[in-house]
């Protein structure tokens, strides 16, 4: 062999045992580590073992985890708070409906059972065929609420529950009476004697009333807490159910409701107007639509006053929560709220002047009409007008300040109570001349009647205007007390010349009323009153839950949440528009639903001859 | 193409919320969070402490909510332009610190003339300013108009100073057991019998608490609580008053004795009454507490 092929045969060799010295270790090193001693079960190796001890001692903490009680929750995307408040509200605009239709319900089936007219216990009972899936929405929304605040504000909500505890059981029971009344009430209809009937619609509303009462307990103690301590702790249930707020809330919400209900009402039956196909439907649904807007407008007259109640006990309880109210973060949306307010009014009596088209004989009071909107345009502008316009800098420095020279002293509520009370006797005589339009008196004293009723009217609006321009000479104190004699001087007039109104044209000769000959915009005025309606409830929801600033219960329960902040109105105006679009895609469907009464029965096609 | 009239409403509904949403963005907005806690300490000087003073003033202390600086006509609340500088000569005898301390802790105390009373009291939610929140205010209201003199340091009546109240009960809580007292007073619904806001018995049925502390000692007032027959002479007023607490659950007493037994009172010895049920005691100190306040305290 010679000595090249000796070196390649080494080389060779050398390479072979590299190769397998590599193998054998790499073997080695993944086969596992075996005890010398004789073991009956594999043993893991190190990283095995670590693993499985990281794993139980996690499994042990876990175990031993103390409870700890969660304060909040975080809602996925939107947030916790605006979860709730969308929630809330469409509870309330439900439960607004839910309680409002049974009361104007009622009130139309007792006219229709006192003159005989079978037409209004037709209406009421059409009026009935949107409660029952509205009751349904009511209570799914107010579980939905329950659960989220449950789950999202646990802490709040047991302290809540601790507070109001006894109150739970009588509210839960009422549900239970609520739903037997209510499904008794229109399932019913015809079925029963007109007592019977009527007593079961009485029943209906005492208890709807009822639950309004409790759950307002709730909110209304949230934002004036009484019957407790600094700390909290309950000294008095009753104390706290009857605090400052409640009744005035629960005053206005009723008045509020009727209102609200008599615009959804009305907006059902602009609907079925748009898409009536007979003259006849049209006339059905235009007399509808002119009860549910009466029934709007009535109880919106009053509502101010209410309000102004619930303003003054805010103001009981606290001056300082008074004044963030009306001069502090939330003067602008009382700027939004008259705009608000003002278009309801400005939109209610332009549906009763285009009404007015309707009535024979109503062309002699359409020569006022042109001072009446004057009148109206110029109350909404002095209440609309803010104490600080939106004014840039050097504009504030011309005028020297914030206020303007001239128009900050519209800005005071002496001249926005004045404007209220005006604009709300302007409407008045409206309607007055809506309903005498299509009538002839037959007294001999309708000259002298006329006379003093236009003599009351003038009274009123000179004691108004009297308090409002005095109220710039006074002092705050004395100042505060001019909105009662305003208030009982418009709400005098009222219900005298109703009731002058009322005897002298007993016995009036009538002209023809054409149901139906309404313009198509007319309708549309409704659906725009219903929306301005669930607007202002929005906004209002927004002011009432936003006056308790940093406060769960205010002074006695404080936000620690990150939403622990008041929003800008522009991000309210959000959520309360797409809260009221929701809300306006449900109570579509109801409309739907009721509307299927009519259909005609489903029938299956003739199959095709072949 | 007829457009069906779900589609115009839809269409309304759009465009009257779409306008409102325009609305609510278009006014000033505002957004409002909860008060910042502001550093103090002990070292800072008059001046540095009505620096943040006013901060507090501006922000927890919401007192420029109702009050206005330099403002005159129409005012709801006093304006505090200058009360640095007349502070002093406000209420006779008292100094300018002790003035503000109290229209901070009894602002009801003092009103000043053509104004009402109902500002909160700002060591109590919802404002619950601190002692030392409360002296950084004090010098801030110094500065307008004087020269602020205030330090953390500075002692008034509310915080363990001299001043008009007495040392061994400061007000703050002197009035907490009032408050107590006015929460104790609507328990046992003392109301039902008793006017309160108006000298005049009227239609209740035992006479006026009005300016009780003026007519009565403590002392008369304590035992007239826990013995009502001591209060009056009348069988029927006692009769009532005493049905009244128990149907409250108020141990009522009898200090004079029921039955021939001399030295016992319905089996009661009421010396020891008064040791043992400690409870009771605690709350008729708190119901004398709450009727002896000064008038304008009462609710």
């Amino acid at each position: 062999m010679n000595r090249s092929k000796i070196f390649i045969l080494i080389g060779v060799s050398a390479l072979l045992a590299v190769v397998l010295a590599v193998r054998i270790s790499g073997h080695l090193s993944s086969i596992s580590y075996r005890s010398p001693h004789h073991v009956t079960q594999p043993q893991p190796a190190p990283r095995e073992q670590g693993l499985t001890d990281a794993a139980e001692a996690d499994a042990a903490r876990q175990k031993a985890k103390p409870y700890e009680e969660v304060e909040y929750r975080k809602f996925p995307i939107t947030g916790s708070r605006v979860a709730i408040w969308v929630v809330a509200q469409l509870h309330l605009l439900f439960a607004a409906f839910v309680l409002a239709v049974p009361i104007f319900a009622f009130l139309i089936q007792l006219i229709g059972y006192k003159t005989g007219d079978k037409r209004y216990d037709r209406l009421a009972h059409e009026f009935t065929r949107l409660l029952s899936v509205s009751f349904s929405f009511t209570a799914s929304f107010g579980a939905f609420l329950t659960f989220m605040l449950i789950i999202l504000y646990p802490k709040l909500t047991q302290y809540l529950m601790h507070v109001f505890n006894p109150t739970f059981l009588p509210y839960t029971l009422l549900f239970f009476a609520e739903a037997v009344f209510l499904y008794a009430y229109y399932y019913g209809w015809g079925k029963f004697s007109p007592r019977v009937h009527l007593a079961i619609g009485l029943a209906l509303n005492l208890t709807g009333t009822a639950i309004m009462f409790i759950a307002n307990s709730w909110l209304t103690f949230m934002s004036s807490p009484r019957g407790v301590a600094d700390s909290g702790a309950v000294i008095s249930t009753w104390e706290a159910i009857n605090n400052f707020t409640w009744m005035p809330i629960n005053i206005h919400r009723m008045i509020a409701n009727v209102s609200y209900g008599g615009s959804i009402a009305a907006a059902y039956a602009a609907y079925k107007f748009l898409s009536a196909k007979t003259d006849e439907a049209r006339a059905h649904y235009d007399w509808m639509g002119y009860i549910g807007n009466f029934v709007a407008i009535a109880a919106l007259l009053p509502l101010p006053f209410a309000g102004y109640w619930l303003t003054k006990e805010i103001y009981a309880f606290s001056q300082t929560m008074g004044l963030i109210m009306m001069g502090g973060a939330f003067s602008q949306l009382f700027i939004i709220q008259a705009i608000l307010i003002g278009v309801l009014f400005l939109g209610a009596a332009y549906y009763l002047w285009l009404g007015m088209a309707r009535i024979e004989g109503a062309e002699r009071y359409q020569k006022y009409i042109k001072y009446l909107v004057s009148i109206i345009v110029l109350c909404i502008a002095v209440w609309a007008t803010p104490r600080s316009p939106i004014s840039t800098s050097s504009e504030m420095r011309a005028m020297g300040g914030s206020f303007h020279p001239l128009l900050g002293y519209l800005g005071l509520m002496s001249a926005k109570n004045t404007a209220v009370d005006v604009l709300i006797l302007t409407i008045f005589v409206s309607f007055l001349l809506y309903r005498r339009s299509g009538k002839y008196a037959v007294v001999p004293w309708e000259k002298t009647g006329n006379r003093l009723q236009a003599s009351i009217l003038a009274l009123a609006v000179g004691v108004v205007v009297f308090y409002g321009v005095y109220g710039y000479f006074v002092e705050a104190a004395v100042r505060i007390g001019f909105s009662v004699p305003q208030v009982l001087a418009v709400l005098t007039a009222m219900i005298s010349v109703s009731i002058i109104d009322i005897f002298m044209f007993r016995g009036a000769r009538n002209s023809e009323t054409h149901w139906g000959r309404m313009p198509v915009r007319s309708q549309y005025i409704l659906i725009i009153i219903a929306v301005t309606f669930t607007w202002t409830m929005g906004l209002m929801g927004y002011a009432r839950a936003g006056l308790r600033m940093h406060w769960h219960v205010y002074g006695v329960v404080r936000d620690t949440s990150p939403d622990a902040f008041t929003p800008t109105l522009g991000f309210a105006a959000n959520v309360v528009s797409v809260t009221a679009l929701i809300f306006f895609t449900f109570i579509g469907f109801v409309f739907w639903l009721s509307g299927l009464t009519d259909r005609k029965d489903y029938e299956p096609k003739e199959p095709k001859a072949s | 193409m007829k457009i069906p009239a779900g589609l115009k409403i839809l269409a309304v509904v759009l465009a009257t919320t779409g306008a409102y949403t325009y609305l609510g963005h278009w006014v000033p907005q505002k957004e409002v969070y909860p008060p910042a806690e502001i550093a103090l300490s002990t070292d800072m000087s008059p001046e540095a402490l009505a620096e943040n003073g006013k901060k507090i003033a501006a922000d927890k202390g919401l007192c420029l909510t109702c009050h206005t600086i330099g403002q005159s006509g129409i005012l709801r609340f006093p304006d505090l332009a200058g009360i640095g500088g007349r502070a002093a000569s406000i209420i006779p005898g008292m100094s300018d610190i002790e003035y503000f301390a109290q229209s901070m802790y009894e602002p009801n105390h003092y009103i000043v003339p053509g104004f009402n009373p109902g500002m909160p009291m700002a060591h109590k939610p919802p404002i619950a300013m601190t002692d030392q929140e409360i002296l950084a205010v004090i010098a801030f209201l110094q500065s307008l108009g004087g020269t602020p003199t205030v330090t953390l340091a500075t002692q008034h009546a509310y915080n363990g100073g001299g001043g008009t109240q007495p040392a061994s009960q400061s007000p703050s809580v002197a009035v907490s057991k009032a408050d107590e007292g006015r929460a104790l007073y609507d328990k046992y619904d003392c109301a039902k019998c008793h006017n309160l806001d108006t000298p005049e018995k009227g239609k209740k049925a035992g006479p006026s608490l009005y300016g009780v502390g003026q007519r009565l000692s403590n002392a008369q007032i304590f035992v007239a609580i826990l013995y009502p027959d001591r209060a009056s002479a009348d069988p029927a007023d006692i009769d009532k008053m005493e049905k009244g607490l128990e149907k409250k659950e108020f141990p009522v007493r009898h200090a004079q004795p029921e039955s021939a037994d001399a030295g016992k009172t319905n089996g009661h010895d009421p010396v020891l009454d008064l040791l043992v049920e400690n409870a009771t005691l605690q709350q008729v100190q708190a119901l004398v507490e709450f009727l002896t306040q000064p008038e304008d305290l009462t609710p």
